[in-house]
């Protein structure tokens, strides 16, 4: 558990990361290009790649805080056994939608991998890695659901996850 | 099992989904993983989710999201809203409801540095609420007005609402980020002229109050707002002109907020690392909420409902406006239990087809559609914005107040968006000058 925890502040600082990269890559693009007329080759590779796996890294966090967006006006005035039924429907909807998303994304990455994938930008820069990223991120958010699956069977609230 | 009866089902799935509380995201993605699986099978509902999800994050047109959730979380760490609300209070406080009108002018002003209605909200309420409440303001008043203004962000480049909208329908996002600027200042100007008139009839909602300001003291509150005007000039210029497309618009407002800041000495390793952290967490709930949009859209297109229903309302004879007057009422409805990203995701894969069909340009949608999320935002029960003033607010204001304090400028939003259907031009006068 402490582990996982860790690998997730771990994906979180990447994809901090990547952001810092992707901002600093776009600006020096504009100001290579204006100033001196040579654009950034590698750009329009660099920073979509980034995005996807600073994407798929920042969700695992998102789901083990439980921050997607939802219509909470009834929520609370559901009695206990509907509000169970409603953290089912999250949990088990939610592992249904990343468990595709996952089996999807190792696809994606073992093609890539075995292919030892390029960007087929001027400076050709490894894209596996962000695949595989990719796949790990996709990974990660189904362990968090799992796990709270785990608790809601064991009758564990958001709450006492968050305190262990 | 027709287009309309199948697309009909998964609607209904998707509100009792939502309106048990499963999240957003996770509810269309189900519903349209099922609806794939039951109409087409297995092998293009694997493939689809194989290909969508990767393809979307990593197309670079996309990366603006994050940049400009990015360039407002440093704008506001780096205070440039409190030098706007004094700048803008300054230069104000000889009118009556100066405090009022300061908190929209900022507000507007802010937009143009960050494209979060939500975070324009809760900073203002922190800061032009308890200084309403000192001059002796109705709290509702005050507090709708943070809220209304806070939408304004929603209009003027750089907005997200205006990305999403790019990125679900294909159109061409630096047309659509110039295509809000004039609305979004016809929305400020409308919200000043209002607020002035309600004062008469109801002067007790800003008492006269005097503030000894000296012509020093706004000349010197002025000088510190360069640093937004700088931005507001690297970001909306440089799409304007064509310097650089919006994607690295994004990166260049960004990169430009944090030089301000780092120059001004008020961003810290700490706050940057928060800033980035920040727009990481937003971006990629923005995102999965998109996908799974976009996965909806899908089912919805090979289902055949988009087709059957584009064909019901071309056959039922509705027009334009007869297409617009209930696209106004799904919003008003959908709105007050959905947010604004959400609601848009939902709706633009059968509104927009249609909108198409019965030839409305796609920026002019564009426009209308992001004012229309905009006042969800702001409607009771569930205006996102609303929550975000009340919860910024620490109990300085009730709900019902608020919710009653918000109506003017409800009613000044109506005007306002029969202004926008009436006259497309105020949408697309800009974007058909750029360059």
């Amino acid at each position: 558990m402490r582990a996982q925890r860790q690998i997730e502040r771990l994906a979180i600082f990447l994809c901090a990361v990547a952001l810092f990269v992707i901002m600093a890559v776009g600006a020096l693009d504009i100001v290579m290009g204006e100033v001196f007329g040579r654009y950034l080759p590698f750009k329009v590779d660099l920073s979509g790649m980034l995005l996807a796996a600073s994407l798929f890294l920042a969700w695992p966090l998102a789901q083990r805080n439980r921050e997607h967006i939802r219509v909470d006006l009834f929520l609370q005035h559901f009695p206990p056994a509907l509000q169970r039924v409603s953290r089912w429907l999250s949990l088990l909807c939610g592992l249904l939608v990343f468990g595709l998303i996952a089996y999807g994304a190792w696809n994606l990455a073992l093609d890539s991998v075995a292919i030892r994938e390029v960007s087929a930008a001027t400076l050709g820069f490894p894209i596996y890695p962000a695949k595989v990223a990719c796949a790990l991120g996709a990974t990660l958010v189904v362990a968090v659901l799992l796990q709270q699956i785990w608790g809601e069977l064991r009758g564990r609230t958001a709450a006492d996850e968050d305190a262990t | 099992m027709s287009g309309l009866a199948a697309g009909g089902l998964a609607f209904a799935g998707l509100l009792i989904l939502l309106g048990l509380g499963v999240p957003v995201a996770y509810a269309m993605a189900a519903v349209a993983a099922i609806g794939l699986y039951l109409t087409v099978g297995s092998s293009f509902l694997l493939t689809t989710f194989e290909t969508m999800p990767y393809t979307l994050g990593s197309d670079y047109t996309f990366v603006v999201v994050p940049m400009f959730v990015l360039m407002g979380a440093i704008a506001s760490r780096a205070g440039i809203i409190g030098d706007l609300y004094t700048a803008a209070n300054r230069l104000l406080s000889w009118v009556r409801g100066s405090l009022l009108m300061a908190t929209v002018v900022a507000q507007a002003a802010f937009a143009a540095a960050s494209g979060s209605t939500v975070v324009a909200s809760s900073v203002f309420t922190r800061m032009a609420l308890p200084e309403m409440l000192r001059f002796g303001y109705s709290g509702g008043v005050a507090a709708g007005c943070i809220a209304a203004a806070g939408t304004l962000a929603g209009l003027i480049p750089p907005s997200i609402a205006m990305v999403l909208f790019a990125v679900l329908t294909g159109q061409p996002i630096g047309a659509l980020l110039i295509a809000g600027i004039l609305p979004g200042l016809l929305t400020a100007v409308a919200y000043m002229v209002g607020i002035r008139l309600f004062l008469i009839f109801k002067p007790e909602w800003a008492p006269q109050h005097r503030q000894e300001v000296t012509w020093r003291s706004r000349l010197t509150a002025l000088s510190k707002v360069w640093s937004i005007l700088l931005l507001m000039t690297i970001v909306m210029g440089g799409i304007y002109t064509g310097l650089f497309p919006p994607s690295a618009a994004g990166a260049v407002g960004a990169a430009g907020a944090l030089i301000i800041a780092l120059a001004m000495r008020r961003l810290s390793g700490g706050d940057l690392w928060d800033a980035l952290q920040e727009a990481a967490r937003i971006t990629c709930i923005i995102f999965l909420i998109v996908i799974a949009g976009l996965l909806f859209s899908r089912f919805l297109l090979i289902s055949g409902f988009i087709g059957d229903l584009r064909s019901f309302v071309l056959d039922s004879q509705l027009g334009l406006y007869g297409f617009l007057a209930l696209t106004v009422v799904l919003f008003l409805l959908l709105g007050m239990f959905v947010d604004s990203v959400s609601l848009l995701v939902i709706t633009m894969p059968f509104l927009f087809p249609i909108s198409q069909a019965l030839g409305m340009d796609p920026i002019w949608f564009g426009v209308l559609a992001v004012k229309l999320i905009e006042i969800a935002a702001i409607s009771p029960p569930v205006g996102l914005n609303l929550y975000a003033v009340l919860a910024a607010a620490d109990g300085q204001v009730k709900t019902g107040a608020l919710f009653r304090g918000v109506l003017p400028f409800l009613a000044i939003e109506a005007v306002v968006l029969a202004l926008l259907v009436a006259f497309p031009a105020i949408s697309l006068w800009l974007p058909r000058t750029m360059g």
